[in-house]
């Protein structure tokens, strides 16, 4: 046996550490596969070309070095080149030393002239008139390629390294200050957390307290009721109806007596304040003793109960609360009883169902039952049974019975036998 | 002693609740009987009249039930009936462990507290009287049942029981008129292991009707009630 008292939330800067190094995990690794879509090698015709660089299959190095061999092969290019050119829009020139273009294909007009060794140099450098320029050495001349306008971002990162060093460092930074404003994010969000679960623990404790003392208050007058009316109708002055109208009081407070039970009861499940005692016991001993003890105590005198337990379940064992599982049957017995107060007949089944046990309790009286209404209309005796169901993490139906009558299906989970765990 | 003579000590906070229970116990025949509204009170009874019993409320104005049964534990062994308004399970398990002899929940019905208070003192102070209540000789029917020599006298002829049926009878017998479950039978007879006798219970019992009752095959006294248990019915 032991207790079992409510679990407790993991704390939210826990889970927000944990939100946050998986994010840092997965980002990367998604960022990076997706440049390896964009980056990895391929060959082709034996020259490797990058996945970037496929509109143009040649990265502009590639295309230069190809060009530059023709070229100082027999200064002349392929027609595959030149139809490579006119495929890709790119034209190609080489000048010579001073500058002259000595063979050119599809170069625009504009372009069209001797270079001066300043125009050379902006030939090299992003853009020259918006084309994007390339220029490669070719033994004696100088190739020159240009893309097609708007087709190439074509920049120089330049950066001192002192600075470089310091941006770094200041990203370093940044990183740690954002990481350490959302750590300190989180011990605020869990600050707020806990004052907030403080808060509904002393309401919770204080609605606790508040029945507990209800109940003991009302416990008292009861019992002075309970014990005069019992004296009076013992007592020899007394007429019969008399003693018959004590006994009456005697019966009431005996069922304020209950509902104060029940009260406490609801109360202290509704918010966990009950300590369980959870073990595994056999549901059929349960079940026979319960009902064995309110026949004896005459509870059922008008209402005679017939149990049947299926002989696969009659070793059958459920982990939970005894007291809380039988006080349940004990409810929807009484409900019964109460209902049905000329008499009627009880049945409990109990059967497997699957993973489950199952535990019917049905009556077979007249009055019409409104399915819809409960728990709430029949009262706090069948608000417990639900609780109880719930702490167990069972199954509640409420049906009618055929041909009339109101049953109850209660589904509580198979425990392991005794001994055979771990 | 007689048990009617015990000196009883109430201890409980509602005065008016002292005075119902004082009018109980003189009803059922009790004659020293001392009240005591407070811890302080309490134990200056305890000191002063020496009572026999104490029924002690566990919310007290001064200190609680328990601490003032440690309090007298520590020179006395006098029974104790705790009476509580709270019902917990805890409270009562509280209440047994630390020395109390019983534990009644309140609101009661006055004869279980009367019935309650003489089983204790019957245990504590009448070792005759206690002796006597377990009379080996019962009457059942036609049939004379004798705890002491274990034979069933019916008709004439005279049977004796084994010592499993004499455990399954004696155990009826004392539940008389009530059910006794199959699993309090099988614990009872074979102990914590007692799953799967329940075959072996139906052959004990079928031979206990056979020296019981007139007609074994419709038994009249040893009853079976269905899915529950057996009965002895009187």
């Amino acid at each position: 046996m032991r207790k079992k008292k409510r679990t407790h939330q993991m704390p939210v800067i826990v889970k927000m550490s944990m939100l946050i190094f998986a994010i840092s995990l997965m980002m990367p690794i998604f960022n990076f596969s997706i440049y390896g879509k964009l980056a990895p090698k391929e060959t082709m015709n034996g020259v490797t070309t990058v996945n970037l660089w496929k509109q143009f299959t040649y990265t502009p190095k590639e295309l230069s070095e190809k060009f530059s061999k023709d070229w100082m092969q027999d200064k002349k290019i392929s027609k595959e080149n030149i139809a490579f050119l006119k495929e890709k829009q790119i034209f190609a020139m080489f000048l010579d030393e001073t500058g002259e273009i000595v063979w050119q294909e599809r170069v625009p007009k504009s372009l069209q002239k001797k270079y001066t060794i300043q125009e050379v140099a902006k030939l090299s450098r992003y853009y020259y008139h918006d084309y994007p320029t390339f220029t490669w050495e070719a033994g004696k001349e100088l190739l020159v390629l240009g893309y097609p306008k708007d087709s190439i971002w074509k920049y120089q990162i330049i950066y001192p390294i002192q600075e470089l060093q310091v941006f770094f460092s200041w990203l370093v930074f940044t990183v740690l200050v954002d990481f350490l404003i959302i750590v300190f994010l989180g011990f605020c969000m869990e600050w707020i957390h806990q004052k907030k679960m403080k808060k509904r623990d002393k309401t919770d404790e204080a609605r606790a307290e508040w029945i507990r003392f209800i109940s003991h208050d009302i416990r008292t007058p009861l019992t002075l009721i309970l014990g005069y009316a019992d004296s009076l109708s013992e007592e020899d002055g007394i007429s019969t109806n008399g003693k018959r109208e004590a006994q009456m009081v005697k019966a009431q407070a005996m069922r304020i007596k209950e509902l104060v039970s029940d009260l406490n009861l609801t109360t202290k499940l509704e918010y966990q304040m009950q300590s369980f005692y959870w073990e595994k016991f056999r549901i059929a001993p349960m079940l026979r003793e319960l009902l064995s003890e309110l026949v004896n105590e005459g509870l059922l005198d008008l209402h005679p109960v017939d149990l049947e337990v299926e002989q696969e379940v009659e070793n059958y064992y459920i982990e939970g609360d005894k007291k809380l599982i039988s006080r349940a049957i004990y409810n929807l017995v009484q409900n019964s009883v109460k209902h049905n107060p000329s008499g009627c007949e009880i049945k409990i089944f109990c059967r497997k169902k699957k993973k489950w046990l199952q535990i019917v309790v049905e009556d077979d009286g007249e009055k019409e039952v409104d399915i819809k209404a409960l728990p709430h209309a029949r009262g706090l005796g069948l608000r417990i049974v639900f609780q109880v169901v719930k702490v167990h993490r069972g199954k509640l139906i409420f049906t009618k019975a055929n041909p009339h009558g109101f049953r109850t299906e209660l589904y509580f989970l198979k425990a392991k036998e005794k001994g055979r765990f771990l | 002693m007689e048990i009617k003579d015990c000196k009883i000590l109430i201890v409980e906070d509602e005065k008016e609740i002292l005075y119902l229970i004082e009018s109980i116990l003189r009803k059922d025949g009790f004659t020293r009987i001392f009240l005591a509204n407070s811890v302080e009170q309490a134990l200056h009874e305890l000191r002063g009249n020496q009572p026999d019993c104490c029924i002690l409320d566990v919310m007290l104005p001064d200190g609680d039930g328990f601490s003032l049964l440690s309090q007298i534990r520590m020179t006395s062994k006098i029974p104790v009936l705790f009476l509580s308004a709270r019902g917990e399970e805890e409270d009562r398990i509280l209440g047994l462990g630390l020395g109390a002899d019983d534990y009644i929940v309140k609101p009661f019905v006055p004869k279980e507290l009367t019935l309650r208070l003489r089983a204790v003192l019957t245990r504590v102070y009448d070792h005759m009287e206690y002796k006597e209540q377990q009379k080996p000789i019962v009457f059942i029917g036609n049939a004379q049942i004798d705890f002491n020599q274990g034979t069933i006298k019916r008709g004439g002829e005279e049977f004796s029981m084994t010592a499993k049926e004499y455990a399954l009878l004696y155990k009826l017998c004392e539940n008389k008129n009530r059910i006794v479950t199959y699993d309090s039978l099988c614990q009872f007879v074979w102990g914590d292991g007692y799953y799967g006798y329940e075959n072996t219970l139906m052959v004990h019992i079928r031979k206990l009707r056979e020296k019981l009752e007139e007609d074994p095959s419709h038994p009249v006294h040893l009853k079976t009630v269905r899915g529950l248990g057996y009965q002895i019915k009187q």
